[in-house]
């Protein structure tokens, strides 16, 4: 199949998860065009089979926000068109469904379906947020298939926006060749601990570090944080 | 991450919520079990006391607990690393999910989904 797929390109889990799977989908033999703003961090655009199609938004002066659905929604039109694209394959609802649906629209002559994966703060933080409800429940409604990645956002969409049509649940997934134990890696040093995040308050990343502290009355560990975001300068002062 | 995550004894991931909890996933398909929060889509992956423990909320005595354990009782520690990686291994691996994706694509290009039935 010849698929589109677009994502937010920085981190966060719906841009890895739509990377992964892209590649994945690319190694089993289908077209993957990456259409947005920037290189999705984990793609390397030199994999077969992988095509990366950017996003220009132009910022005149009149505009005091860039449109970046309407540039999204005429490049995913021309990528289709261009590319032949059996199906767009979005993630993260705001903005991107509604830009497929505009692209749906303007690929009159050939059917181009979508599909809209819910990851997580579109539907719990920024969907519901009054400014974007009626959007994104329309924009969910108009897709042509809806997947979740959990069942619990399965019932976070149905509970909130109504949604009436069935939801598919499809786990996210990993590449057990890739992650994979290192016994060898282990077994050096002190025991370790890990926080991995994008250190946003609804992480708490603040309890790592006061668990931490009540880890060390007991063993002698280390405690690695990964990752950035609000909270890391108040956890490292915490920590500190 | 694929280099980090495996020289790790213990994820710790004490959220507000999780949509899903992907880096819990990836600690579990390098063996690190995760002590994690009982909320949002953890409980979809995590099996308490297997795989890895869920505790409350903001419970960061729990929590610590929980991390003493697995740093502490080495046998406990092997046992929960390899339930995790056969978690990983038989319920989310790439082999197992991409397919699902690639039926769905089907069913959506064909216009059989469900959803394209209602919403047209």
């Amino acid at each position: 199949m010849r698929i589109g797929i677009t994502c937010y390109p920085t981190y966060g889990g719906s841009g890895i998860v739509a990377t992964e799977l892209g590649l994945e989908l690319a190694l089993r033999g289908h077209e993957v065009h990456f259409i947005s703003y920037a290189n999705p961090i984990r793609l390397d655009p030199d994999t077969p089979g992988v095509y990366y199609h950017e996003v220009e938004v132009s910022n005149y002066p009149l505009f005091h926000y860039p449109p970046y659905t309407l540039a999204l929604a005429s490049r995913m039109a021309e990528v289709a068109e261009r590319q032949r694209l059996d199906l767009l394959h979005v993630h993260y609802a705001i903005p991107h469904s509604i830009s497929a649906l505009l692209a749906q629209q303007m690929t009159a002559s050939r059917r181009l379906p979508f599909i809209t994966t819910l990851h997580g703060t579109d539907i719990t933080l920024v969907g519901t947020d009054r400014s974007y409800f009626p959007i994104t429940k329309f924009s969910i409604e108009r897709s042509d298939g809806i997947t979740t990645i959990s069942e619990y956002m399965r019932r976070r969409t149905v509970d909130f926006f109504g949604i009436t049509q069935p939801i598919e649940v499809i786990h996210n997934f990993v590449n057990c060749e890739l992650y994979r134990p290192d016994e060898e890696a282990r077994s050096k040093g002190r025991k370790r601990i890990l926080h991995i995040s994008n250190f946003r308050p609804v992480k708490r990343v603040l309890d790592c570090v006061r668990a931490f502290a009540k880890v060390r009355e007991q063993v002698d560990a280390e405690l690695v944080l990964a990752g950035d975001g609000p909270d890391r300068g108040p956890a490292e002062r915490l920590a500190q | 991450m694929e280099r980090l995550i495996p020289s790790m004894h213990a994820l710790h991931l004490p959220s507000e919520t999780e949509a899903f909890g992907l880096a819990a996933l990836e600690a579990m398909a390098c063996g690190v079990p995760p002590v994690a929060t009982r909320t949002g889509g953890l409980p979809d992956l995590i099996t308490h006391g297997v795989d890895g423990f869920m505790e409350p909320v903001g419970d960061t005595d729990a929590q610590a607990g929980r991390l003493v354990e697995l740093l502490t009782n080495t046998g406990l520690h092997s046992k929960m690393a390899a339930a995790a990686r056969l978690s990983a291994e038989t319920r989310f691996t790439t082999d197992l999910i991409i397919p699902k994706y690639e039926a769905y694509y089907r069913t959506v290009q064909d216009g059989t989904s469900k959803a394209y039935a209602v919403s047209k």
